[in-house]
C-alpha cells in the first residue's frame, strides 16, 4: 500500500467523503478542511502499518482524522484571533423548535462559526462521543474547561439558530 | 438549559452530522499524490541512488585495484636475437634493484614460466630473427594478499628461482639520488615473465613494470651493485619514483538545497506542512579547501575543510489584516481582508571534513576527476526564527528547554559525489568547475526535537588547483 498509488487512490476514494465531512466539522472553513484532509491522508498512508487489526479499519481511520484535525487546529491557532464570546442567555423554546427545520449544511456552517475551542469540544463530546476526561487529555486542557466550553458552544449554537431563522427574542 | 434540552441538542447534531459526508474537490487528491511522490522520491529514490552510486564507486575502485595489480599489462614485443649482442633482463631478488644487462655470451632463452600462456621459444638463433612473445606483469595484491593472483605470483617466483638468469622478475628499484624516491614495500613486488631483447628501448621495459604505484622517471646507466649470477658488463638501472602527486584545490560557488522535514510523531505533521509551504531559498554559497594526494596511478584521496552557508526564507501567515472603508456617514462600505505575513531569513552554517576517493582521467591538458566519498559534518547550526508548536515565532535557541538549539549538531554524516572538469594551464596551475551533490544521512536536528531535518545540496563550484609536486 505504501508505494502503490492505485491502492492509495482506492483507499482515498472509499473514505474521502466521510473524512472530508469530519474535517469540515472541525475546520473554520472549507479551505482549512481541505488542508486537514490532505494532511490526514498523508498520515494515514504513512502510518498504515500501525493499524493492528484491533477494531474496524474505518473507526481507526476516523480516529486518525479526528486526531489530525485537533493537531492541525492547535498548530494553526495563532492564525486566527479567538474571540471570547460572553456567556449570554439566548435560550428560548423557539430556538429548540427551529432546529428541526435546518439542513445539514446549515448545521455544519453553524458549527464552523464556533470559536476553535468550543468547536473542538462540541465535536468531540456531542458528535464523537468522547468523555470530558478524554477531551481534556486530547486537548491538554482541564476537565472543567472542557465542560464550560461545551456549555458555551451549546448556547452559541442555539443563538446561531435563532439568528438564522430571524427569531425575535 | 435543562439536561433534556442539552441532550436533545447533542443528539440532534450527532444524528445529523456524525455520518455527514461531503465530496472533497479533486485537487485534494492531486495534492496528496504529489506530496506522497515527493516523499517517496526524496526518501527512496535519491537516497537509494546515492547509496547505490557510492557503493558502485567503491566496488569499481576495489575491482580496479585488484585487476590493475593482478595483470598490469600485456604487450607483444618483437624480439631481436643476435649472437653477438643479446640482452636479457636479469632481476635481482632484492627489493631495490632492477637491471638490464647486456651480455657478450648469449644464453639459451628461458623456458616459459608458469605465466603467461604463450611461451617464448627456447631455440637459440645464430642470426637476428623476430620472435613474438607476450609479456605479462603480475603482482601481489596489497588488498587481497591471499587471493588467486597472489598464488600466481608465488608460483612464478618459484619458477624464477630455478632459472634466475632469464627470468625477469621486476621489482621497482630505489634510486637514492632521486629526491622523491622511497623504499619499495614488499607488497609492491611484481614480476614480468618472459624476456626482452636489446632492440627494445628502456621505456618499453618500463611500461611493463607495475604502474599502479610507480611512475617511470628516467633511466640511467650505472654499474652493477651486486654480483650477478652470470657474467656481464653494462647494466642499465631503471629509476622509478612512487606516484606522489600532491596538490591543493580551492573551490567556491553557489548551491541549492532540497530539504526533507519529517517526524515520527504525527501530531507535528501539520507544522511540517506549514514550514514547507513557508520556505523559499535565498542565495547560498559554499567554499572548500582540499588537499589531494595520489595513492595509485590516477587514484587520489581528497580531504580538507568545507563550509556551507545556507540561507532560507520563511514566510508564515500570521493572522489577517482587515481594512474597513468608511464613508462620511460612518458606514462601512467595504471590508478588505489581507493575510499578514511574518518573514524570517534563517542562516544555516555547516562545517565539514570531506574524505573523497577520486579517479582521474586526463587528455592533454584537460582533466576529469570523479570524486565520491563521505563527508563528516562536525558542526552545523541554524540561526534565526521558527514557529513553534503553538505557532509563535521564536528565536531558534529558545525553542527547546534550557536554551538548546534544535538545529545544532556536532556529528553528522553525508555522502558526496562530484565531478571536476578542469584545464591545466601550467604544470602547477589548473582551474576547474565542479558540479556535485551531497546527501545527509543523519538528521540535523537534536534528538529532543521531534521534527527531523535532512538536506541534499546541489553545488556548482569554481576552483583552482595548485600542484605542490609530482
Amino acid at each position: 500500500m505504501r508505494g502503490d498509488e492505485k491502492c492509495q487512490r482506492q483507499l482515498y476514494e472509499l473514505y474521502c467523503e466521510e473524512a472530508f465531512g469530519i474535517c469540515r466539522r472541525y475546520a473554520r472553513n472549507d479551505q482549512e478542511a481541505e488542508d486537514m484532509l490532505q494532511s490526514a491522508f498523508v498520515n494515514i498512508y504513512r502510518f498504515l502499518h500501525k493499524f493492528e487489526g484491533r477494531g474496524s479499519f474505518s473507526s481507526w481511520i476516523r480516529k486518525v482524522i479526528v486526531h489530525n484535525c485537533i493537531v492541525y487546529l492547535k498548530q494553526h491557532r495563532h492564525m486566527y484571533r479567538t474571540i471570547e464570546i460572553s456567556d449570554q442567555h439566548y435560550a428560548t423554546e423557539a430556538a429548540d423548535s427551529a432546529f428541526s427545520n435546518l439542513e445539514k449544511e446549515d448545521l455544519l456552517k453553524m458549527v464552523q462559526q464556533l470559536p476553535d475551542g468550543y468547536r473542538e469540544v462540541f465535536n468531540l463530546f456531542a458528535i464523537e462521543g468522547y468523555s470530558h476526561r478524554e477531551i481534556a487529555d486530547k486537548l491538554g486542557i482541564a476537565e472543567s474547561t472542557s465542560r464550560s466550553q461545551l456549555t458555551k458552544a451549546r448556547r452559541l449554537l442555539r443563538n446561531l439558530v435563532i439568528k438564522s431563522k430571524n427569531l425575535v427574542l | 438549559m435543562s439536561y433534556d434540552k442539552r441532550q436533545w441538542l447533542d443528539d440532534y447534531f450527532r444524528a445529523q452530522l456524525k455520518e455527514y459526508r461531503s465530496t472533497p474537490p479533486s485537487k485534494v487528491w492531486d495534492n496528496i499524490q504529489s506530496q506522497l511522490r515527493r516523499d517517496k522520491k526524496f526518501g527512496y529514490t535519491l537516497g537509494g541512488r546515492l547509496l547505490a552510486g557510492l557503493l558502485a564507486a567503491i566496488l569499481i575502485g576495489l575491482w580496479w585495484f585488484d585487476t590493475s595489480e593482478g595483470e598490469l599489462s600485456t604487450a607483444t614485443q618483437s624480439v631481436d636475437l643476435s649472437q653477438e649482442n643479446t640482452t636479457t633482463i636479469d632481476d635481482r631478488h632484492s627489493l631495490n634493484s632492477t637491471v638490464v644487462r647486456t651480455e657478450g655470451n648469449p644464453q639459451p632463452l628461458p623456458a616459459q614460466i608458469a605465466e603467461p600462456p604463450q611461451a617464448p621459444t627456447k631455440e637459440h638463433q645464430p642470426n637476428s630473427v623476430n620472435k613474438e612473445t607476450k609479456l605479462k606483469v603480475y603482482s601481489q595484491s596489497p588488498l587481497f594478499p591471499s587471493s588467486k593472483r597472489a598464488s600466481q605470483f608465488a608460483s612464478s617466483t618459484t619458477h624464477t628461482d630455478e632459472t634466475p638468469t632469464y627470468s625477469s622478475t621486476h621489482t621497482p628499484l630505489i634510486d637514492a639520488s632521486s629526491p622523491h624516491a622511497t623504499v619499495v614495500g614488499s607488497t609492491a613486488k611484481a614480476m614480468t615473465s618472459g624476456y626482452s631483447s636489446s632492440e627494445r628501448s628502456i621505456s618499453d621495459i618500463i611500461h611493463l613494470l607495475p604502474p599502479y604505484r610507480y611512475r617511470p622517471v628516467q633511466s640511467i646507466t650505472a654499474p652493477v651493485q651486486a654480483p650477478l649470477p652470470i657474467g656481464g658488463s653494462d647494466c642499465m638501472k631503471l629509476v622509478y619514483r612512487p606516484y606522489q602527486h600532491r596538490s591543493i584545490e580551492i573551490g567556491v560557488g553557489p548551491f541549492i538545497s532540497d530539504r526533507l522535514l519529517y517526524t515520527l510523531d504525527s501530531s507535528w505533521q501539520g507544522l511540517i506542512f506549514k514550514r514547507n509551504e513557508a520556505e523559499s531559498q535565498r542565495r547560498s554559497w559554499n567554499a572548500s579547501i582540499l588537499y589531494r594526494w595520489s595513492v595509485a596511478r590516477d587514484v587520489y584521496i581528497k580531504s580538507g575543510i568545507q563550509f556551507h552557508m545556507l540561507r532560507e526564507q520563511f514566510r508564515y501567515q500570521n493572522g489577517i489584516d482587515v481594512k474597513y472603508i468608511i464613508n462620511s456617514n460612518g458606514d462601512t462600505i467595504k471590508r478588505i481582508e489581507k493575510p499578514h505575513y511574518d518573514i524570517f531569513t534563517n542562516r544555516y552554517t555547516f562545517w565539514d571534513i570531506p574524505l573523497y576517493i577520486s579517479y582521474t582521467w586526463g587528455i592533454h591538458r584537460i582533466f576529469v576527476d570523479l570524486n565520491s566519498g563521505i563527508t563528516f559534518n562536525f558542526y552545523s547550526q541554524q540561526r534565526g526564527y521558527l514557529y513553534d508548536y503553538e505557532g509563535k515565532a521564536r528565536p531558534m535557541h529558545a525553542l527547546l528547554e534550557g536554551g538548546k538549539a534544535p538545529f545544532r549538531r556536532f556529528a553528522g554524516l553525508s555522502l558526496s559525489l562530484s565531478l571536476n572538469l578542469g584545464y591545466q594551464f601550467h604544470s602547477q596551475f589548473g582551474a576547474f568547475v565542479e558540479p556535485g551533490v551531497q546527501y545527509f544521512l543523519r538528521p540535523l536536528s537534536t534528538e529532543a526535537y521531534p521534527i527531523k531535518q535532512k538536506y541534499v545540496f546541489y553545488r556548482f563550484n569554481l576552483g583552482v588547483r595548485y600542484t605542490l609536486f609530482e
